[in-house]
């Protein structure tokens, strides 16, 4: 009889158990670890993004502050935590954590004693404070991210780590109550002003007399916001799926360029495409914005006396630009749904003498239906709230609403508005919040409604057949 | 009576590997063809050529006629019309029992709106599901066990009228009791359409068929009746093959 044996099955599971407790500062360097409980780094990306958000938010929404304050100091002292434990655990206690954790405090201290306002000398104007810190937030995140990737290549925390050490659990909630301040703050301040009237109401700006006046209502941005997704999705949705039908049904050189040009176009920073739809919008039509192109691409308004004008752009000009973001979700969405399908049903539509395009409408794209409702909803979703483009070459939308109209949106009116809130003539200043909670609710609803449509789809269209 | 398949010279390739050597065969219409052999043989190969429904890679060469029509220079879609296939797994689509048994019909086209039912009420009791689904043509096609569902494929075949039905391992993932329905369903076929079996189980293919083909490293070894090949068989080999396969069978 070996000496193992005889040792009660107890007391080895506890000798088992004790070697476990041995490895386990190790046990975070080796990459067999539980992936399933990878909560953390996804969640430590979450914050980093987070972190700089609330920044970058602040920068426009300086009635934030104060909250900014308690969230952004909080959020850099969990991170700095999480690397010190890290490093901890690793027995490699080095200048960089400190480094970092010194940053944080620098940050926090920076984001509680600077003044408000810093006005420059160099720089025409003031800037807000939450400049500075943004740099310095930005400067940790970029390390905590790098510690977040080493997590998701590697080490993953398993689930015992987590209830170990709860305070890794710190970030997760955190990043969960920065959500929670931000949506209360929306409420707080938007809801009063959400009233029948502001949103019934269209906004106006005319002569009476010698004087303007404006009226102040949000109809035309409300509108506005659904006309363009709706000219988004019909322009996007067709070729959205085209292109995901394409690229899963071809081989070859084209089908593959294809693919990387829709990916590509994914990764085109909002920006650029922005200045494009300026530079478009600018460049066409001759200076008195007359002819049919100057009306597609520039829009036209008629004021009060029936005359002409240019706008700054067409809802038809914001919807072409703001479907090339929706496009490559609806082409990979439907990809997804055409790769998900069992090839042996597509065998079995073969062997019964189907074509192609039968097989297309009645099999392939019935199925795939779940992916691109989904994909077509989230699509809208973001192009209802994607300012930048818009930014560039919308207007307040007052002179009726049309392909041809100037286009507007909630988006725009948040950016105008807070543009207009320090002059206390701007009637729309106190509707800021009011719009973008009212923008909230709408690509909230519509992520809602697109998961209950997958969920409903595949129980209609996939019979139950579970897609992997 | 259509359905005759002549198989002339037929070679495969895979590249540079031959999976089938040259075969010569002819099925008499309205006859079961069951076609056994090791793994790896060529079966499934010989049979998906039947429908070209071998990958595109493949390479056929030699002539396989239906009815006298050289099906390797047919449009595909034409061919399948004319030869139905049950794959080894239930594969019925995602949508009404009524509607599995309709794609194919509707695809086809030409067939007015009022013969749909009756072609769905004659093909499901071809192939022995009427009386089980008949008050429930509308349910997913997903609801049906996996018997239901083979016998369903079949049916889906059988709606399209083809003159020649082929068969991979149909009831290879079917418990017995399915397994003689399914039997019961290609004996039915008898006469009506050209069957062809490809199976690794001895015994159903000595119940069902009335030729049976051996195959072995992609050549034709033995074919024949198929009393005449499982008692008196030609070759030693498939005479071992089919004695080492009957006896496990009795043994188990």
């Amino acid at each position: 009889m070996s000496a193992s044996s005889q040792v009660p099955a107890a007391a080895r599971e506890q000798n088992r158990l004790s070697a476990r407790e041995a490895r386990r500062p190790r046990d975070l360097g080796t990459p067999a670890l539980d992936r399933a409980s990878a909560v953390l780094p996804v969640m430590a990306f979450g914050v980093s993004a987070v972190a700089l958000v609330i920044a970058c938010v602040s920068l426009s929404l300086n009635s934030l502050d104060p909250y900014r304050l308690v969230v952004g100091g909080a959020l850099t002292a969990s991170l700095a935590l999480l690397v010190l434990h890290v490093r901890y655990e690793d027995e490699a206690w080095d200048l960089w954590a400190i480094g970092l954790l010194v940053a944080s405090a620098v940050a926090v201290v920076l984001l509680a004693r600077l003044p408000e306002y810093t006005y420059g000398h160099s720089i025409n104007g003031l800037i807000h404070r939450s400049l500075f810190t943004a740099i310095i937030q930005l400067a940790i995140a970029l390390p905590t991210t790098c510690v977040a990737l080493y997590y998701v290549l590697g080490a993953t925390p398993t689930a015992r780590d987590l209830s170990r050490y709860p305070f890794l659990v710190l970030p997760i909630v955190l990043s969960l109550f920065a959500y929670v301040v931000i949506l209360f703050r929306l409420v707080q301040k938007g809801a009063p002003d959400l009233t029948w009237n502001a949103i019934s109401n269209e906004y106006s700006s005319r002569l009476v007399g010698s004087a303007f006046v404006n009226e102040a209502g949000m109809r035309n941005h409300i509108l506005g916001t659904f006309l363009l997704m709706a000219m988004t999705a019909l322009i996007a949705l067709p070729i959205g799926v085209g292109t995901g039908i394409f690229v899963t049904e071809h081989d070859g050189w084209l089908a593959k360029l294809v693919g990387f040009s829709t990916s590509m176009l994914r990764a085109i920073s909002v920006f650029i495409l922005a200045v494009s739809a300026f530079s478009l919008v600018r460049y066409t039509g001759d200076h008195q914005g007359n002819g049919v192109l100057s009306d597609l691409i520039r829009g036209f308004y008629l004021d009060d006396a029936g005359f002409k004008h240019p706008a700054k752009g067409s809802f038809l000009t914001a919807a072409v630009f703001l479907s090339l973001l929706v496009i490559p979700v609806i082409a990979r969405a439907t990809e997804e749904g055409l790769r998900s399908l069992p090839s042996d049903i597509r065998e079995g539509s073969q062997a019964l003498g189907a074509t192609d395009g039968h097989a297309l409408l009645r099999i392939l794209l019935p199925w795939s239906l779940p992916n691109i409702m989904t994909g077509l909803l989230l699509g809208s979703a973001e192009a209802a709230g994607s300012v930048t483009v818009l930014l560039f070459i919308s207007g307040r939308g007052q002179y009726g609403l049309g392909p041809q109209h100037e286009a507007t949106s909630l988006a725009y009116l948040i950016f105008d508005a807070g543009r207009g809130a320090k002059s206390f003539t701007d009637v729309m200043g106190q509707y800021q919040f009011s719009a973008a909670l009212l923008l909230l609710c709408i690509t909230f609803s519509l992520t809602i409604l697109a998961l209950f449509l997958k969920q409903r789809f595949a129980t209609r269209y996939r019979a139950g057949i579970s897609y992997e | 009576m259509a359905g005759v398949i002549e198989i002339k010279g037929m070679r495969v390739a895979y590249g540079a590997t031959e999976v089938i050597k040259g075969i010569d065969l002819t099925i008499a219409p309205g006859t079961v063809l069951a076609v056994v052999g090791p793994s790896g043989c060529g079966k499934t190969t010989l049979l998906r050529c039947l429908n070209r429904m071998t990958a595109p890679s493949a390479k056929i060469s030699g002539d396989i006629l239906l009815d006298g029509d050289d099906t390797l220079r047919m449009d595909p879609v034409l061919l399948r019309r004319r030869v139905g296939m049950v794959f080894q797994k239930p594969n019925p689509f995602p949508m009404s029992i009524r509607e599995n048994v309709l794609y194919g019909v509707k695809a086809q086209g030409g067939h007015r709106k009022s013969t749909y039912a009756d072609i769905v009420e004659a093909s499901l009791a071809k192939a022995a599901l009427w009386q089980e689904v008949k008050g429930r043509l509308g349910d997913s096609a997903m609801t049906l066990s996996l018997g239901q569902q083979q016998r369903l494929c079949i049916a889906r075949s059988l709606a399209v009228a083809p003159e020649v039905i082929l068969m991979d391992e149909p009831a290879a993932s079917l418990d017995p009791t399915s397994t003689a329905e399914l039997e019961d369903s290609i004996i039915a076929m008898k006469g009506a359409y050209t069957v062809v079996v490809v199976t690794h189980d001895i015994d159903e293919a000595r119940r069902v068929s009335d030729h049976t083909a051996y195959l072995s490293g992609g050549s034709l070894v033995e074919f024949g009746e198929t009393e005449q090949v499982f008692t008196d068989a030609r070759s030693p080999e498939t005479r071992a093959y089919l004695r080492g396969r009957a006896l496990s069978a009795s043994v188990a």
